[in-house]
């Protein structure tokens, strides 16, 4: 979904970035520490789950918005998807899509019109029905760029919803592509048809929310204070320093034992800016989980990491999960750039540096605790391309570096500005690129400065290299690729490097509306290998998430796409926080 | 002395308005653009432009500065960027945790540094003056927030005397206050210390010496009382700093304050909040310094305003 920077940056996980976690395709990639157990993908026990008790976990991070409309953060996400539910979500710790408030959908032979079924006697936490209606209410929200205290930033994800553009522009009352038939009945209509459209639905922001009720409190008030969905949670306290979450009376969803969901009555995220205070925390047993939703994007903060998951007392308490987020150096490729003309307009120069970098040392800076990248997709997405053409694979190669620059017509070396934010791990990989290039005689001057300065200087195109990543917003290679490489997007700021292609431009956007998944997967390889071969980025590494949950916690699980299943825990008696 | 305080006041005036300025500029008129920020990467250039135009971005940046002093008359401090809540709302609930804190880092400081001042000027040059001096001078180049965490570490989780930070009474106040404490009490140690050898060399004090008084009564009532008038200035104004200067201390031991508001704002790019205490921590240290200056003719008979 964004543009992120990692690790223990307060900003990662506050403004621009929902980050959702992802497992191999279908598969549960999730293990112990250790790596060799066979995994479980979650916490569980044979027994049979007991209700109450309450729990708290640390966050780094307050909860800046609880409206579903307007949530756009990893900490919010947190939150939202325990107070609020979505017509479709993902089964557990896979991608496959299962019946949330829809019990079932039928999709139009041409894939454009999806018929939702509804679930009855659904009711919000004050006890008002759920229905159709309130969809087709908080779809007018995502798309009303007038909304008050802002705009959904989710308004892009959809527009080709039919009426969507007009409704956003104003032109239209309502959104005629959404409409309720009756009570139980849902039916949105596409312009164009979208293989991972449910995936999109699938997103916190197409919630069901009580119409009633944000007219009564207020968008603002909703987005801050009062929530109201029909999860499993209702938000009791929501500030700076707390978010207390209490069980929903009137949740609809019961376990496989008849019991009522959820288990536990009270969760309270407590907010604690030193995640090595909040790593203390959790071995002293004052907390359930660390999670890297909560605690700055690492789960384990970088102090404690090599404690933790070398100590055998927490061998079983840690799990990890290969994550969707990508990082890499962009090399702006816009031939004239701040008004000199760009020596990393030639292939040959980027070719050059891709020879002289070296990943294994910005993986060694992360303590091991992220896997290498060699291009713009994680290994665990749909799409991602297992063996590279041989144009566009590079490994570590001084001299071949070094003779591409010499044909360049760089043979005395050159120098380029870096861009990047301002915090101890970026800086650490910052200087280690430096001296990875100083060997082939690249002179990189860094710029390093606050996240804000950064994604300005980044998004207007004109940073000449900079370092950056990308979060999911929804499972798909779309979501990376289109955003990332479609030459429409440089515009909105999100192909940062100005990466322009009509042949990619055609690839991407045919695999955007192909509804043949085999169709797409080879149009995306496609994508790769040119992206790569035209040493576009320099991909460097991919995140793993590291969860640590106490024995006394049960029926955790990491998901590849959702995020801490607060809904599904359960602790041993006495295990009150 | 009433044309002194009004002059005092009205200078203090001119230094809030030139802060606001200063702190304006450096804020709103940095080239990043908040309202992309706010509406995150897929927003359309439509999004942004009306998030611009309902925050006033749009305007020119002296009009954006008179509509926010406008407001700022008015006791609006604007909106929260992140939270939608008023600033002031936000501030109001941290004054008070900020307030414990400062009176309880600064109470440390006084119980540390002003007994080993006495102790290290009684000694002067003596080897236990030289350590305590050495020591002294670590402790002001510690970093509170290592101290602090090696102090959480230790006392809160190894040996598990104190809570591992939060906000709360004095059992939560006790080791963020000895921080402060040991890294601030150098201050007045040194102070105290060269005052009060100055004074020792005074005639009335050779006098009193001379009387036959005991050398605990010329101490305490000869040295230490006119020795103090320093330190009670610069205690005067170390609280000013104090109330304004506990970010460190708030963010290491994860205090509710004001210092972790600003932290965070700053954290999350919320300008208005920034601003907001920005502003407020300013009026604290100004405030402070002027009733330091005023107390100073009550203190100090010698000092006369005319």
């Amino acid at each position: 979904m964004s543009v992120s920077w990692k690790k223990g940056l307060a900003t990662v996980a506050s403004i621009g970035m929902v980050g959702v976690l992802l497992a191999g395709c279908g598969t549960n990639s999730t293990s112990t520490s250790n790596g060799s157990s066979p995994s479980t993908g979650s916490n569980s026990s044979s027994s049979k789950p007991i209700e109450g008790g309450s729990i708290t976990v640390d966050s780094t991070q307050a909860v800046p918005d609880l409206d579903p409309a307007i949530a756009f953060d990893t900490t919010s996400a947190e939150v939202d998807e325990s107070v609020y539910e979505t017509l479709i979500t993902y089964d557990k710790n896979t991608y496959t899509i299962t019946p949330d408030l829809a019990t079932s959908w039928d999709v139009s032979p041409d894939g454009k019109t999806y018929t939702f079924h509804l679930r009855q006697g659904v009711e919000f936490s004050n006890g008002d029905p759920m229905d159709a209606s309130d969809f087709v209410y908080e779809f007018q929200r995502l798309l009303d760029k007038n909304m008050q205290p802002k705009p959904s930033p989710g308004s892009q994800f959809f527009m080709d919803i039919e009426g969507a553009q007009a409704f956003y522009d104003g032109k239209a009352k309502t959104i005629s592509g959404v409409s309720a038939p009756d009570k139980n009945t849902l039916v949105i209509k596409l312009v164009k048809p979208e293989q991972f459209f449910l995936k999109v639905l699938a997103m916190p922001f197409a919630s069901a929310v009580d119409p009633a009720f944000v007219k009564q409190v207020g968008n603002a008030a909703m987005d801050t204070t009062k929530a109201m969905g029909t999860g499993p949670f209702e938000v009791q306290t929501n500030n700076q320093n707390e978010t207390v979450l209490v069980k929903n009376p009137h949740y609809w969803k019961k376990d496989s034992y008849g019991q009522q969901l959820p288990y536990l009555d009270k969760v309270t995220i407590n907010v604690n800016n030193n995640s090595t205070v909040d790593a203390l925390h959790w071995e002293q047993g004052q907390t359930a989980f660390m999670s890297p939703w909560l605690i700055g994007g690492d789960g384990i903060p970088t102090a404690q990491f090599p404690t933790i998951m070398n100590s055998p007392k927490y061998k079983n308490m840690v799990l990890k999960q290969d994550q969707n987020s990508i990082y890499y150096i962009g090399l702006n490729m816009k031939p004239v750039l701040n008004g000199k003309p760009n020596p990393l307009s030639n292939v040959k120069v980027r070719q050059a540096m891709e020879y002289a970098f070296d990943d294994s040392q910005f993986v060694k800076i992360n303590n091991g605790a992220v896997l290498g990248l060699n291009q713009p997709l994680p290994s665990t997405m749909e799409g991602y391309v297992k063996n590279l053409d041989p144009s566009a694979t590079y490994s570590l190669n001084i001299s071949k570096a070094k003779q591409l620059l010499k044909e360049a017509g760089y043979s005395n070396g050159l120098t380029v500005d870096m861009w990047d934010e301002n915090n101890d791990g970026a800086k650490k990989e910052d200087q280690a690129f430096q001296a990875m290039m100083k060997q082939i005689g690249i002179n990189v001057v860094l710029h390093e400065v606050t996240w804000k300065d950064f994604l300005t200087k980044a998004m207007s195109g004109t940073a000449q290299v900079y370092q950056s990543g990308w979060v999911q917003d929804f499972p798909d290679a779309s979501d990376f690729l289109d955003t990332l490489f479609n030459s429409d997007q440089i515009a909105a700021g999100n192909n940062m490097n100005n990466y322009s292609n009509p042949q990619v431009d055609q690839w991407l956007n045919q695999a955007e509306y192909s509804t043949d998944a085999a169709q797409r997967d080879k149009l995306y390889a496609q994508v790769i290998n040119k992206v790569m071969s035209d040493a576009a980025w320099i991909p460097t590494i991919q995140n793993i998430g590291y969860y640590c949950v106490q024995s006394w916690v049960h029926g955790f699980y990491t998901s590849p796409v959702t995020y801490d299943p607060f809904g599904s825990i359960w602790v041993d008696p006495g295990h009150n926080s | 002395m009433g044309a002194y305080i009004i002059r005092r006041i009205g200078q203090a005036i001119i230094v809030l308005i030139g802060i606001s300025i200063i702190a304006f500029l450096l804020l709103y008129a940095v080239p990043a653009d908040p309202a992309r920020i706010i509406a995150g990467p897929h927003a359309t250039p439509q999004t942004v432009q009306q998030i611009r135009i309902d925050l006033g971005l749009n305007l020119p940046i002296w009009e954006q500065y008179l509509k926010y002093m406008g407001n700022l008359l008015q006791g609006n401090l604007g909106t929260s960027y992140i939270f939608h809540t008023s600033v002031m709302s936000q501030i109001s609930g941290r004054m008070g945790p900020t307030a414990e804190l400062a009176l309880g880092c600064w109470i440390m400081e006084l119980l540390i540094g002003i007994p080993l001042g006495i102790y290290t000027a009684r000694h002067a040059n003596k080897v236990r003056d030289v350590v305590i001096s050495a020591l002294a001078l670590v402790g002001i180049s510690l970093p509170v927030y290592w101290l602090g965490l090696i102090l959480l570490i230790v006392f809160g989780f190894k040996i598990p005397i104190f809570p591992l930070g939060g906000t709360g009474g004095i059992y939560h106040l006790i080791l963020p206050a000895i921080t402060y404490g040991i890294t601030g009490a150098a201050y007045y140690l040194r102070l105290l210390k060269s005052t009060m050898l100055d004074v020792m060399n005074q005639d009335y004090v050779r006098t009193a010496r001379a009387k036959g008084a005991s050398e605990r009564r010329v101490i305490y009532r000869h040295v230490l009382r006119n020795a103090l008038i320093p330190v009670i200035t610069f205690a005067g104004i170390d609280i000013g700093t104090l109330l304004a200067g506990v970010v460190l201390i708030e963010e290491t031991f994860n205090w509710n304050g004001m210092g972790m508001l600003a932290y965070q704002a700053i954290g999350n790019q919320d300008i208005p909040v920034i601003m907001g205490t920005v502003l407020l921590l300013a009026v604290f240290v100004v405030v402070f310094n002027l009733l330091v200056d005023i107390a100073y003719g009550f203190v100090d008979p010698r000092i006369r305003y005319d």
